[in-house]
């Protein structure tokens, strides 16, 4: 009866897992944001400060106004847009207020490529070239070029803050003793780093009567749209906001962006529709930047390998404007202590702001930073102690029975088995035989062996981080859903029609899923952290199931009968046991609207705690030290993400994350001169893994239910992120040991490991003359 | 300057300006079928074939494919039956955000004309000019190998 639908024939899956959206993501279809149509569309182009930090003296647009196709040239003045704020609501911390971001750049400009004007053309390549023309004075000012120079306040960004500090925050944790039989200090560099989703930034701003439509890739478009409404002095339903397609997200679009202020603003000026497609390399310089931190970790305790006190002291670079990345260092710090469960915890955390490109959320968002050096901690403590990392790490860990259990940076965490992704990790190598191959090791070649073990956070336990649903009966007697949380290319459709076809027994594409348009879904937070699956996977669940019942009790009205003697199943309305269908779901809804009740339920998830995914990563790596590169034979991750709702994309997800995961362990990093100046401004200095510079990924699975939704899921996106660096920079640690390496920081370029190998030969030689002359003077 | 270039089998006559890139037109007369996503030709998200062999469109001027076919992810589909790369995407999870994805299959399009049995390391190479920041490219991988077989098998059928 049904067409051969494509791939389903030859797919290692069950067809029912197999995503909705490849239908015309695959012919070419995807309707991304640079393909939306818009009669007469204006397009915007800035001039960014090719200075990082500097006094505004002078702009001058008058050259750009006269230039071919140029309707609009805006300055600060212009526009009078306000300005963003320094702290957002996901900030738990205060922030220092003075730290606000003008939507263009007014007296002072603060990281190269800080907006300074916006020229609106006919074309994008009449505004391109009128923006060429605008003339911008600036007066150089010292430059802090990263967070050590910033800590230490000499020259300052904000005169009137008297300080780079953006916020600090420390807990009341006491180190009980002076000390111990086994006490390491490690520190570590978290480089900056970039989100690069392939599509870059964008927006379209569309003036009507009703107010503003606005076509934008955000992944919080509720948030989108109450931040520009409150900004533009508009009433929130007089701001519509749609995502189209979206070519990746990874954080970087959760960002407000001084752009869409203004683009918003010019849209609003002239009456016309504006449009922003940011190059890449605009989105080097302007999109939010991840990571930027450096951690000093001591951790302590006895000799039999139990930890007894970890002390995180976080020093965060958020560039030059706090507002999108000030809350990042609080997810380090509430997640220092990872999956160990440590008596004294000692927390300290300083944000401080410089003359780089404001940070905001990245896949992870300082959890990557927690796990990196938790995990390199614990290695080196079991080197000092003499023991086995890996039993160090199964000594200390949280066990199955101390859940839920409440860590020193105050989160919940609602359930585990951390051991059990250790073994599944483990099951994977023949690890005797790696240790007896390392033994054999003469070089160049060394092999090493490194594991980490993480926790994550995601899914929603404050107000700001519900999630609604709504299930509607269509008048066809098809499901159609208006979900909160949209795609950034997860495969949402696929996920959410799935969840509420198995509650009314239909197929997939008999459930219409609507989201990502404040217009047509009422409230919503969004998709990010990890959180979608669970929220509003959940939010769909009980408000298809809540549904599932009322149509029962109408049915049960319109067939005299008991709802408890009914079921629906494939649009259709059964008598238990009874093989005739009695009521066609259309029907129902038809009855539905002439009564003027329309068959409607929603929710609005809101669980009492966070879930905590976890796992282990290990990675078995070759370093050359000829050359110092690496070469990574195996990756293994054994991840727990509590119940499954689709393996195929959850495999998916880990995959995506583990690669940017070796992409962050390897050679990503953003770079800044000590001139302010970003060194690393595309894919050609900044490389992003190819197909050929990963290995094949080995994934296991361990389930641990979490007890807070009701599918039992936790987050899977951002997983592989967390562990995979901290497990590369621990397996090549490991293979260097022999040369007396200790310590080699992220990320792993050749360049840096032949240092290191230099370094560690050169001390041991040094050590070796003095012992020779030592022996001579006896 | 005008131009007639034949995109996925369509005849096409246009003014251009003589800076606009072939991805660029592209984009205007398709409004799709291939993206941008770098401007230093690193990530491939433009590959196009012309003339049958894959390149970058974000390389080419527009007035370079006068007179030339032009073909897109579109045209692979024959008569709504998909292409086996389609298909083996699909199947094989080989794509999330689908940006990447128009010219990741229109490079293995010409991968597999060029080498049609490549091993999982000559996909790897064979792809590299093609970013991805969402797959991990394991699932593309298996994709382009799994349509190959397809392929292989399809034209000893005809042979």
């Amino acid at each position: 009866m049904s067409e051969t639908v494509p791939g389903e024939a030859s797919s290692p899956w069950p067809a029912q897992y197999l995503r909705r959206e490849d239908r015309w993501l695959l012919e070419g279809r995807g309707r991304h944001l640079v393909n939306v149509p818009v009669d007469d569309v204006l397009d915007c182009a800035f001039v960014r400060s090719t200075t990082a930090h500097g006094t505004v003296r002078a702009v001058d647009l008058g050259p750009a106004l006269d230039a071919p196709g140029v309707v609009g040239a805006f300055t600060a003045d212009d526009l009078r847009l306000p300005d963003i704020p320094a702290r957002t609501s996901a900030s738990v911390n205060a922030v220092n207020p003075v730290m606000s971001r003008p939507a263009l750049a007014r007296d002072r400009v603060r990281y190269v490529g800080e907006q300074v004007a916006a020229v609106v053309a006919d074309s994008e390549a009449h505004a391109v070239d009128a923006a060429e023309l605008v003339d911008v004075e600036i007066d150089p000012l010292p430059v802090v070029s990263d967070a050590r120079e910033a800590a230490g306040d000499d020259t300052l960004l904000f005169d009137e803050a008297g300080t780079n500090v953006a916020a600090r925050h420390s807990n009341s944790g006491a180190d009980p003793r002076d000390e111990w039989p086994v006490s390491v200090k490690v520190s570590l560099t978290h480089p900056r780093l970039v989100p690069a989703p392939l599509e870059p930034l964008g927006i379209i701003a569309i003036p009507g009567d009703e107010g503003l439509t606005v076509w934008c890739g955000h992944q919080a478009p509720h948030r989108l749209r109450d931040q520009l409404a409150g900004m533009l002095g508009l009433e929130k339903n007089q701001v519509r906001v749609i995502v189209p397609d979206v070519g990746g997200g990874f954080g970087l679009r959760m960002s407000f962006y001084p752009e869409y202020l203004v683009v918003a603003g010019a849209a609003l000026r002239l009456g016309r529709p504006v449009r922003w497609i940011a190059t890449r390399y605009e989105n080097f310089l302007c999109g939010t930047h991840g990571r930027d931190q450096y951690h000093e970790v001591t951790l302590a305790g006895d000799r039999d390998g139990r930890i007894r006190l970890y002390d995180l002291r976080i020093l965060a670079d958020v560039g030059a404007y706090p507002h999108n990345g000030s809350h990042v260092p609080e997810f380090t710090y509430s997640m220092g202590a990872g999956p160990y469960d440590i008596e004294h915890v000692r927390l300290t955390m300083t944000t401080v702001v410089s003359n780089r490109a404001p940070t905001g959320v990245y896949r992870g968002a300082g959890r990557p930073e927690a796990t990196a050096s938790m995990e390199r901690a614990v290695d080196e403590f079991a080197r000092v102690a003499g023991l086995d990392p890996m039993e160090v790490r199964r000594k200390n860990f949280i066990a199955p029975d101390q859940f839920p259990y409440h860590n020193a940076g105050g989160l919940i965490y609602d359930s585990g088995n951390y051991a059990a992704a250790l073994d599944a990790a483990l099951g994977c190598i023949d690890l005797p035989a790696l240790r007896e191959e390392q033994r054999r090791t003469q070089g160049p070649v060394y092999l090493g062996v490194g594991v980490a073990a993480f926790v994550d956070r995601s899914g929603g336990a404050v107000p700001s981080l519900v999630e609604y649903a709504r299930a509607e009966l269509a008048d066809d007697g098809t499901l159609r859903l208006r979900v909160g949380s949209s795609s950034t290319g997860q495969g949402h459709v696929t996920v959410w029609s799935q969840i509420a076809a198995d509650v009314f027994e239909c197929a997939r594409d008999d459930v219409d899923v609507i989201a990502g348009d404040t217009a047509e879904v009422k409230r919503g937070v969004g998709s990010f952290a990890s959180r979608s699956g669970q929220m509003a996977g959940s939010a769909i669940r009980i408000a298809a199931e809540r549904l599932y019942e009322r149509v029962l009790r109408a049915a049960a009205g319109e067939l005299e009968m008991a709802p408890s003697d009914l079921v629906i199943h494939d649009g259709m309305v059964w008598a238990r046991g009874d093989p005739a269908g009695l009521l066609p779901l259309a029907e129902i809804a038809a009855k539905a609207r002439e009564r003027g009740e329309p068959l409607a339920d929603e929710e609005v998830f809101a669980p009492n705690a966070f879930t905590l995914p976890f796992g282990v990563d290990l990675a078995v790596v070759e370093v050359d030290t000829e050359t110092g590169r690496i070469g990574i034979r195996h990756l293994i991750a054994a991840d727990d993400c509590g119940n499954v709702l689709n393996p195929m994309i959850v495999e998916g997800q880990i995959h995506g994350s583990l690669a940017q995961g070796v992409g962050a362990a390897l050679y990503e990093e953003m770079v800044y001169g000590e001139d302010g100046q970003p060194m690393t401004t595309g894919f050609i200095d900044y490389p992003i893994p190819s197909a050929a510079d990963l290995p094949g990924f080995v994934t296991e699975r361990v389930v641990t239910p979490s007890p807070t939704n009701p599918l039992g899921v936790k987050g899977a996106g951002e997983s592989g992120c967390l562990g995979a660096p901290a497990a590369i920079g621990n397996a090549v640690v490991d293979a260097l040991q022999p040369l007396g390496v200790r310590d080699v920081q992220l990320p792993l370029t050749p360049y840096r490991v032949w240092q290191a190998i230099q370094r560690a030969r050169a001390e041991s030689a040094a050590r070796g003359q003095e012992a020779q002359t030592m022996a001579r003077k006896r | 300057m005008k131009v007639s270039i034949t995109v996925d089998g369509t005849l096409r006559e246009d003014d251009v300006e003589p800076r606009l890139l072939l991805v660029q037109y592209l984009r205007d007369v398709l409004g799709g079928g291939t993206n941008v996503g770098c401007d230093t030709s690193n990530c491939g998200a433009c590959t196009v074939l012309l003339d049958g062999a894959s390149v970058k469109s974000c390389t080419v001027l527009a007035v370079q494919a006068n007179g030339r076919q032009v073909s897109t992810i579109r045209s692979l589909a024959a008569g709504g039956t998909w292409h086996p790369l389609q298909d083996a995407f699909r199947a094989e999870h080989g794509l999330q955000c689908g940006y990447c994805t128009p010219g990741m299959v229109m490079s293995a399009v010409d991968l597999l004309n060029r080498n049609p049995d490549p091993t999982a390391e000559e996909v790897r190479m064979g792809l590299a000019g093609n970013l991805c920041r969402c797959t991990g490219y394991q699932n593309i991988v298996k994709a382009v190998r799994g349509a190959a077989a397809v392929l292989r098998e399809a034209s000893a059928g005809e042979g």
